[in-house]
């Protein structure tokens, strides 16, 4: 019996160290975000002297983190329904599409994903984005990840598929039914759970997004999104910078996300282990 | 009862020729639903391909085309030491910190699975944390706390007295490849607790029960079941670090952005500055043949990986 305890209390105390020093750099940042630029810099507490928000309403109106936010969330909620409808078909047509070529395609769209030219493949495909002349928004991004073959999310949704009974299709082609219409009529009401898991990991994605969203808004401020926002305000490494800004944009950033996780982490977690484990 | 007047129709009888339509049909609207992605395969994947291979066999800055043969080639293969020492430090980074992550990841995965660990939920949605703020917020907050002066870290390396002098980490190479690799760590062990707690899972009840009839204390247990039935999931993990490890950039990128002095670049950073740094004259083609040697590169680990994975298959 006492061994048992002492295992217990040994684990317990790892982990409660390892989650605070996990979750500290957040609790520090945002303990910051609320103190002047000053008392960051000579970081006297932890806890700041008192609640400073002018930081936020600074940033939120002076900095333009206000158009930064707005840009996130239409450029989110815009991926996000893009990514459900391309998955959810995509998968649909390779697990109960029948056409010549079907295994191939498939086999080539997966090998997407060890073939990989990394940043190289980035000049060419902005190339492609100034001809269409959408280099310069982030609806060239949208339209580009529309376009793109996203394999993770098309192996989650056509996983899930793979578990549903044909029967409900097959019966609904013996009614009439063509294979669009038994999409939108029945496969697509009962994707419910696999869409959400791929909602909200498209939300995380497009939210934290930053390489693209920062090529495409260089010469465009107004679209930038948090992210970006946050990173340009610091700028130059050897100016002194605008800290209490800098993270109160971050939290700006953070906190919404970390918000939306809170309720919803059952299906960022089914995210990540769907994927990977196969089994 | 007479049926002389009621017609049958037939046409639908004709088994042949309405199924041919119907079967045809049912591929033209498959091929008409994932048109976009098919479009999008030639021109956002396959295109960059060729253009990137084909580029590099030429001197290209943007304007005029030269084509240079192997000259490309060889410049990358003999005097660019600044390339190969990138491919250095993403392996250094990428592999380097798995020594520490995969141990790491398997111990925490282990107590949270185990019956001892309360609140295993808090545990598990806290260290995930990181992977849902995003790139940009984690590496800010890192700036923050690694800066030189009145750093949180080094105040409190200060404090403990590890250190006499505030360390200004961003300004050698190995301390901001040190801050890189925490940083790394910090934000990737979680997900690796998830795929093993998830491997965790599926190992039967059954069989541990059995083990436990048989005597086996936890050690034995672990070595000899949990572990090698861990085998897949370990193996998705390795193949997961191989194929993005050597990919990692954005995290550098917004850390030391290769600093100092390219010192610390990884070699997706290396090609990405070639293309977009506007300090440089610009050499798309020289740039291209760096992207294609490292996609040869990161082909060649995959493929070196998947016969030895191939070989660990048959042990287990």
């Amino acid at each position: 019996m006492k061994k048992l305890k002492l295992g217990s209390i040994i684990s317990h105390v790892f982990l409660i160290l390892l989650l605070i020093v996990v979750v500290c750099p957040f609790a520090y940042a945002l303990m910051s975000s609320f103190k002047e630029t000053r008392e960051i810099l000579t970081a006297t507490s932890f806890f700041p002297k008192k609640l400073r928000f002018e930081n936020y309403k600074e940033a939120w109106v002076t900095a333009n983190f206000s158009k930064y936010t707005i840009n996130s969330v239409w450029y989110s909620v815009v991926s996000v329904l893009s990514a459900l409808y391309t998955s959810a078909v995509g998968g649909y047509v390779f697990q109960r599409g029948q056409f010549r070529g079907k295994k191939f395609i498939f086999a080539v769209f997966t090998s997407l994903m060890f073939i990989t030219l990394g940043t190289a493949s980035m000049y060419p495909q902005l190339e492609i984005l100034q001809v269409l002349k959408i280099n310069n928004s982030l609806w060239g991004l949208i339209i580009m990840h529309f376009f793109a073959v996203n394999v993770t999310n098309l192996h989650l949704v056509k996983s899930y598929l793979a578990a549903l009974p044909t029967e409900l299709d097959e019966a609904a082609e013996i009614d009439g039914c063509s294979f669009i219409g038994t999409f939108f009529k029945i496969i697509l009401p009962l994707l419910k759970p696999v869409m959400a898991t791929v909602g909200i990991f498209a939300f995380g994605t497009a939210w934290n997004d930053y390489l693209w969203p920062m090529i495409v808004t260089l010469s465009n401020e107004n679209e930038r999104t948090l992210a970006v926002g946050m990173i340009a305000l610091k700028g130059d490494a050897n100016a002194a910078a605008a800290w209490n800004l800098i993270l109160a944009g971050a939290m700006i950033s953070a906190i919404p996300m970390t918000i939306v996780y809170l309720f919803f982490n059952k299906y960022f977690i089914k995210g990540v282990t769907a994927g990977a484990v196969k089994g | 009862m007479s049926f002389s007047n009621t017609k049958i129709n037939t046409s639908g009888l004709n088994k042949k020729g309405s199924f041919q339509q119907a079967k045809k049909s049912k591929e033209r609207q498959a091929y008409f639903l994932i048109a976009p992605q098919i479009i999008g395969f030639f021109v956002f994947s396959l295109y960059p391909i060729i253009w990137v291979f084909r580029y590099a066999f030429y001197d290209y800055d943007g304007i005029t085309e030269k084509f240079i043969g192997l000259e490309n080639f060889i410049r990358i293969f003999t005097r660019d030491l600044d390339y190969w020492w990138s491919v250095v430090n993403t392996i250094i980074i990428a592999y380097g910190k798995l020594i520490v992550e995969i141990p790491l990841a398997l111990i925490v995965s282990l107590l949270l699975s185990s019956k001892l660990t309360k609140c295993r939920k808090v545990f598990s949605v806290g260290f995930y944390l990181p992977n849902v703020t995003g790139v940009a917020v984690n590496c800010m907050i890192f700036t923050f706390l690694f800066s030189t002066f009145n750093g949180a870290v080094n105040n409190l390396l200060t404090k403990v007295q590890l250190i006499s002098e505030p360390i200004n980490w961003f300004a050698g190479k190995w301390s901001a490849m040190t801050v890189i690799i925490i940083h790394s760590l910090w934000s990737g062990f979680a997900a690796n607790v998830l795929l093993f707690m998830a491997g965790i899972q599926n190992i039967s009840d059954d069989v541990m029960e059995a083990a436990s009839i048989d005597g086996a204390n936890s050690v034995q247990t672990f070595f000899k079941i949990t572990l090698p039935m861990l085998a897949p999931v370990i193996r998705t993990i390795l193949m997961l670090a191989m194929v993005n490890g050597m990919k990692i950039m954005n995290p550098v990128l917004l850390l030391t952005n290769g600093g100092p002095a390219g010192s610390t670049d990884v070699v997706m950073l290396r090609i990405y500055k070639q293309f977009f740094d506007l300090s440089l004259v610009p050499q798309y083609g020289y740039a291209s043949t760096m992207g294609a040697v490292t996609t040869c590169i990161i082909g060649i680990l995959t493929i070196i990986y998947l016969k030895i994975s191939k070989k660990a298959d048959s042990v287990y």
